[in-house]
């Protein structure tokens, strides 16, 4: 493959698009994580770790089906 | 199907079950509760696992997310749960439904009862598309709404899902603490009975349609769903490559078009089509190295 065919390619509307795309996913990955992140620093730190280990260590009679 | 194609196909489902074998085990790894009739009590049970497992499972080492969700939204303090919906963002984002392929305790029993030899029902598409938003009216009414709305006079909600319709809860912990503790076999009802019901009709369904409750009624997989498309799990397809045999869509147990939306909300990344494919058109992409667009570059271009 020639280097204008290279440049031809990259050039191309498609190309364009697909990388427009991969950028669109990448960015909402990452801002998913840091969402996510500061979801969980924001609710362990007020006290929801502690409200679900709260719940999950007791049995659970609705779960079990005689709530 | 050549021999060397088929040894890959029983590989990778070997590989598979061996993958969701240790993940149960793992994920229910308190072997003593089992024996006890106790559940787990330690720090672990505090942070919530990437799959539906109950946490009053007696094995169970972590919460379900799911009874985690609607646990903090029936909670008289009404908060927002910020520390269960993160940790559901960060699964989707890391895992999507690759979560309920490889990891799922209760997909993975669907997938033992789909082996079962037994002619698959095949629903009308129509049908099938309408029944799969069911999952999506489950997470709103069952694990969001009703928790929050429908409260007792002391201003308590509770897990409607878990109470009224979780399998998995019946299975993993209705069916071990009744049968081990009488006390809690005599305080057994028409709830028990119903929830026992729903188990029965669900684990039937997945002999007849495989992975029943993950297509129509899991709300955990409705979640994972939303972040398929750009979850790390991510699979591509090769048009230039595919020669429309169409054997990924055969072996797929989501029935999913993988030809038309590989990435679909539905696709639980097993990677059967992976390995069904005879051209080997489909691949995992985490890192979107292929390139959508590439059949559309002008040909002149090369």
């Amino acid at each position: 493959m020639t280097r204008e065919t290279n440049d031809a390619r990259s050039a191309s509307p498609a190309r364009f698009d697909g990388g427009k795309r991969r950028l669109t996913v990448h960015a909402v990955r990452i801002l998913c994580l840091l969402l996510g992140g500061l979801g969980v620093a924001i609710g362990a730190a007020g006290g929801e770790f502690t409200a679900v280990l709260q719940k999950a260590v007791k049995i659970c009679l609705e779960c079990i089906g005689i709530g | 199907m050549s021999g060397m194609h088929r040894d890959r196909v029983k590989r990778q489902s070997r590989v598979r079950t061996a993958v969701q074998a240790a993940a149960a085990v793992f994920f229910n790894g308190y072997a003593a509760g089992f024996f006890k009739t106790k559940i787990f009590t330690g720090n672990t049970k505090g942070l919530c696992v990437p799959v539906l497992n109950c946490y009053s499972c007696p094995g169970a080492l972590g919460a379900c997310p799911i009874g985690s969700l609607q646990a903090i939204l029936a909670g008289k303090d009404r908060r927002l749960p910020f520390y269960v919906l993160g940790t559901l963002m960060l699964f989707g984002v890391l895992l999507g439904r690759l979560a309920c392929g490889f990891l799922c305790p209760f997909g993975f029993l669907q997938d033992l009862l789909a082996k079962l030899p037994v002619k698959k029902i095949k629903l009308p598409k129509k049908i099938d598309r309408v029944l799969r938003l069911l999952k999506y009216a489950v997470l709103l009414v069952f694990v969001l709404l009703l928790p929050v709305f429908l409260v007792d006079k002391y201003g308590a909600g509770a897990p409607w899902f878990c109470k009224l319709i979780c399998p998995a809860g019946t299975l993993e912990g209705g069916v071990p603490l009744l049968l081990g503790d009488e006390r809690l076999r005599a305080l057994a009802g028409w709830l028990f009975s119903w929830k026992a019901l729903v188990l029965l009709a669900v684990l039937l369904g997945a002999v007849w349609i495989p992975r029943f409750f993950c297509r129509y009624l899991c709300p955990l997989g409705a979640i994972y769903g939303l972040f398929n498309r750009f979850s790390l799990s991510r699979m591509a397809l090769d048009k230039e490559k595919c020669v429309g045999c169409k054997a990924c869509e055969k072996t797929c147990p989501m029935a999913v078009d993988v030809t038309k939306d590989i990435n679909s909300a539905e696709c639980i990344r097993c990677g059967k089509c992976k390995a069904a494919c005879p051209t080997g058109a489909i691949r995992r992409d985490p890192l979107l190295k292929s390139r959508p667009n590439e059949k559309s570059v002008p040909k002149d271009a090369e």
